[in-house]
């Protein structure tokens, strides 16, 4: 059996990751990432912003977990390319354990570097296929200068045993590598500077079912092991929620809704959560329930160079009337969560007509099922 | 896409992964599309898919492939409830869901999939199957199983476990379920 089993197996003995310690590490406030749109010609002229982050707040708490979910655009990317400052943001605040980090220069910067990691999506781009995984793993702490150069190889092998992987490979390409172990080489080099927060922008999407489980729970044992805090960005529900107790959806640049895990997906309250939750094809759901009946969005997300006015989800919405147009719903505190919606309830037995969806009398609220007539 | 390969009106529509790679409003939004045309123009469909979620929103058969071999066929519904080869528990062991318990960590298949330059001798997936143990005389390694009926009725297996459903009632499914 292969090392990458035995680390596997390892994990399913131990109790599952930690809900919160409680103790927060990130604290980010109204973050704005706008991005300039220029004109074509000579005169590169700004004609307009991207608005790809807009007034973005959450916390994410020592050794826990945040999952940003959402539709490809809506900003979740961009946020955590932010929040590890590989994007200057245009306004907010950014504490990090206790530092604003936001307006740090590069110098000052570089300290929180270290405590900040991030993990790419696609193994196959994130790796140089010129440098041997040694290399690529062994770079951070040459750069950060964490450890002697004569210590670094053992630092390296130690490094990739943990990630379940042979410590005498560091000399090979990341080519002689499958996904799933290419995905485990990226995990050592975001452990090499021993980060207290790892930003993981979907780090599983791009590998094989079978593969995925075995990086999940190679995570899970990771933030147990070493008390790492994860921004998890992805847009897979189902993970999203087996790695995370706390659960933040993006729609446009925005936080439409944010609470625990099981307020979230047993009685999700914004209509935009409500629909993608429902858009879900759940492989259990569907051999004990039945398929269920989906709540059909209409139309496209709107461009961030131009957002609706008022609510952004408000032109794909059933709910929408004419404060929705007016009047941003700020966050509302509802039923033990964040959710940015005027009519925000928890979702009913919703029957579909000609085209149109009607709210009736609620049912039992322990699954967002629905039924159509 | 899928107005072009309707222009003919054809009997058969092949959807290679239709909808991996979108988000899963727009999956929604495609797979809708494709059961509308099948309704409309009677058409069949084999959709090809890694995604179970999908399998279990549209599918009616299922065919399960491994290393270039089919290794499980049967209906949908008992495909996913009563699967009798263990890549099949396997697969629905190793995806998270949206509803259930959180505080189990899922349970993935060991090893990755074999290289198809030198496959395995015998069953192509005994390298990884931790059942392997069950079949005497080290089957597995020496015998490629046929694909024969298993327990239900249009279940087809390739497995040499004697009773694949007893293994999974008993060890298993309390881990996938």
């Amino acid at each position: 059996m292969s090392a990458s089993h035995e680390t596997v197996a390892d994990t399913t003995a131990e109790p599952a990751a930690p809900e919160s310690s409680g103790i927060p590490l990130l604290e980010v406030k109204d973050l704005v990432k706008h991005f300039p749109v220029k004109s074509s010609g000579v005169i590169r002229r700004t004609i307009g912003q991207v608005q790809a982050v807009d007034g973005v707040s959450f916390t994410v708490d020592e050794g826990s977990s945040l999952g940003l979910v959402g539709e490809s655009g809506c900003g979740k990317t961009t946020t955590g390319r932010v929040v590890t400052r590989l994007y200057e943001p245009t306004a907010g605040t950014m504490m990090f354990d206790g530092t604003e980090i936001g307006q740090l220069s590069s110098k000052q910067m570089m300290p929180y570097r270290r405590e900040i990691q991030l993990i790419f999506q696609d193994p196959y781009s994130s790796l140089n296929p010129r440098h041997t995984v040694g290399t690529i793993v062994g770079t951070p702490m040459l750069v950060h200068k964490t450890v002697a150069k004569n210590k670094i190889i053992p630092r390296v092998q130690e490094l990739l045993e943990t990630v379940g992987l042979n410590p005498e490979h560091y000399n090979r390409y990341p080519s002689e590598f499958s996904g799933g172990q290419r995905q485990r080489i990226g995990i050592a080099r975001a452990l090499a500077l021993n980060p207290k927060l790892i930003v993981a922008d979907e780090p599983v999407s791009a590998l094989d079912v079978s593969i995925q489980a075995q990086v999940i729970n190679l995570l899970q044992d990771l933030q147990r092991q070493f008390n790492i805090a994860f921004l998890f960005i992805a847009h897979d529900l189902a993970i999203v929620r087996h790695f995370c107790p706390r659960i933040a959806v993006m729609y446009l640049g925005k936080i439409v809704e944010m609470g625990d895990r099981d307020t979230i997906y047993n009685t999700p309250h914004h209509p935009y959560t409500q629909a993608l939750l429902s858009s879900a094809p759940d492989v259990k759901q569907a051999a004990i329930g039945g398929r269920r009946e989906r709540i059909r969005l209409v139309g496209d997300v709107p461009s961030p160079v131009n957002p609706p006015s008022g609510c952004r989800f408000r032109t794909r919405c059933w709910k929408a009337q004419d404060i929705c147009a007016n009047e941003e719903p700020p966050l509302y505190q509802v039923g033990g969560r964040e959710v940015a919606c005027h009519f925000a309830e928890p979702l009913q037995v919703i029957a579909a007509g000609e085209g149109d969806i009607a709210t009736q009398v609620g049912q039992d609220d322990q699954s967002p099922t629905l039924e159509v007539s | 896409m899928i107005a072009m390969a309707m222009v003919n009106n054809p009997k058969l529509l092949i959807a290679d992964e239709p909808t991996t790679a979108l988000d899963v409003t727009v999956q929604a939004q495609i797979l809708d599309l494709i059961q509308q045309m099948q309704k409309e123009f009677g058409s069949a469909v084999v959709l090809i898919t890694h995604d179970l979620g999908v399998i279990a929103e549209v599918a009616d058969e299922v065919l399960v492939m491994y290393a270039g071999r089919a290794v499980e066929k049967g209906s949908c519904k008992q495909i996913l409830t009563h699967p009798e080869m263990p890549y099949t528990w396997g697969l629905l062991g190793s995806i998270a869901d949206v509803i259930g318990d959180t505080s189990k960590p899922l349970v993935p298949i060991p090893g990755t999939p074999p290289s198809l330059l030198n496959p395995p001798t015998g069953c192509p997936f005994h390298p990884r199957c931790v059942h392997k143990d069950k079949v005497p005389d080290g089957r597995c390694k020496s015998e490629l199983p046929e694909l024969l009926p298993g327990l239900y009725a249009n279940h087809l297996k390739r497995c040499h476990l004697p009773d694949p459903d007893a293994i999974y009632e008993d060890e298993v499914k309390e881990m996938v379920m």
